[in-house]
């Protein structure tokens, strides 16, 4: 790292050669890649942050070009989360970029965000700050959030060193909110609620200034007033893992006797396990194989997975969804209570 | 009291301020009377009172000289 890039802000006593390592030691990740996105990465990146993550599963569309600046006419169709890493590694090489071109999501959120210190919310939709925040208690890690409602917006920092969460301002989400798309938005209003983002970030990784917590943020850049709304933190002690797996990594469960006579029975043990099924409609796919054995899993019939305990065939469900698989259970009961249940016991 | 609405609060309610005339209200009563004059849902909309969110389960007491705000999340980034 090149100390003379950043001497400018390595002067300021709140940040020093100290603050400028500590920067450069941090993992931030940008969860969107659209106006908010755009707006944080520039500065994230400039102000030497070492490792910067960006996920986003969208592509790159005409009517984002006024607000999304690192993307021009020829990126249209492009991966946001790919073209945004490549824009950025050309004007700021130090910065360790990784690009994740997928949609966050209860199945890759909880690992990801283990990886980074603090989590940078660029979504646009409020299901998946929810989906932000809960992965954030469960993983202890601090997050900063901005959403614009046409000139306004709004910023926060939460659940960092013990303070309220999202579900602590807003417990439940509103039936019907408009995004960005719908509303209408200046490019200068994105982007200064993004720049607050950063800001935040930046104080919260220096540990300098007054953070934005317990307190909602918000601007309104038609008349320049900004209104600091504070909420009180409550108990979170029941978003735990289990919570989170309930909540977004939600397997449909089934029990034996409510299965229909066109579904099939998908073992995923190993051949060898015992005890050995007898049923009509059985299929056994070791889990180990499943992934190349898809042509023995009928698409259009409901698929009813078991194993010994509960664990492969929970795997399994997770394998035949991203493969498409629609009518997917996994039986309540393992294969011991399957094989009491009808009487077919083979030693 | 002065009411200040924000974001898509504001252009529902076609105005960014009110003067709502309730004498001895709560905040149950505040969310009844925005539920009647502008089918503003209690659910969907949340009340500062002098800048502090309230809880809507706690029913606090407003009083006329009561700075309220009604807010709502954002979408948009």
């Amino acid at each position: 790292m090149s100390h003379e890039k950043y001497i400018r802000q390595i002067a300021l006593p709140q940040v020093g050669h100290s603050g400028q390592q500590k920067l450069g030691h941090s993992r931030v990740l940008v969860v969107g890649a659209g106006g908010l996105g755009n707006a944080v990465l520039p500065y994230l990146a400039s102000a030497g942050i070492g490792s910067i993550g960006v996920i986003d599963g969208d592509r790159v569309s005409l009517s984002n070009l006024h607000r999304q600046v690192l993307f021009s006419e020829s990126d249209i169709g492009e991966l946001k989360a790919a073209v945004a890493c490549e824009k950025i590694a050309k004007q700021f090489p130090e910065a360790m970029l990784t690009h994740y071109s997928e949609f966050l999501t209860g199945e890759n959120a909880l690992k990801l965000f283990a990886q980074y210190d603090i989590i940078l919310d660029a979504t646009d939709a409020i299901d998946i700050r929810y989906l932000i925040n809960d992965a954030c208690i469960v993983t202890g890690k601090s997050f900063v959030h901005a959403s614009v409602y046409r000139f306004q917006f709004q910023v926060a920092l939460f659940n960092a060193n013990n303070s309220g969460t999202y579900r602590c301002l807003y417990p439940t989400a509103p039936k019907t909110t408009q995004s960005c798309e719908e509303a209408g938005v200046m490019p200068s209003t994105v982007a200064m609620a993004g720049l607050y983002e950063v800001n935040e970030v930046f104080k919260y990784l220096l540990d300098i200034g007054k953070s934005q917590i317990n307190s909602l943020l918000l601007v309104d850049t038609l008349s320049n007033e900004q209104n600091n709304f504070s909420f009180e933190r409550k108990n979170q002690d029941h978003i735990t893992r289990v919570f989170f797996e309930k909540e977004y990594q939600r397997i449909e469960q089934l029990a034996f006797a409510n299965t229909e006579k066109d579904g099939y029975f998908l073992d995923v043990r190993e051949l060898d396990e015992q005890p050995t099924i007898a049923l009509e409609n059985y299929v056994q796919i070791p889990l180990s194989a499943l992934e190349k054995s898809l042509e023995l899993v009928p698409t259009n019939n409901p698929i009813y997975l078991f194993c010994q305990s509960g664990k492969r065939s929970k795997t399994a469900y997770r394998i035949l969804q991203g493969k498409g698989y629609t009518k997917l259970f996994c039986l309540t009961e393992n294969a011991i209570e399957i094989n009491k249940i009808t009487f077919e016991i083979i030693e | 009291m002065k009411v200040h609405y924000f974001g898509e609060i504001a252009d529902i309610t076609g105005k960014t301020t009110d003067d709502v005339v309730l004498k001895n209200a709560s905040v149950a009563e505040l969310l009844s009377n925005l539920q009647s004059t502008y089918k503003l849902l209690s659910d969907d909309i949340h009340i500062a009172v002098n800048h502090q969110i309230v809880s809507k389960e706690k029913d606090t007491q407003l009083n006329e000289t009561d700075e309220i705000a009604v807010l709502s999340p954002f979408a948009g980034g």
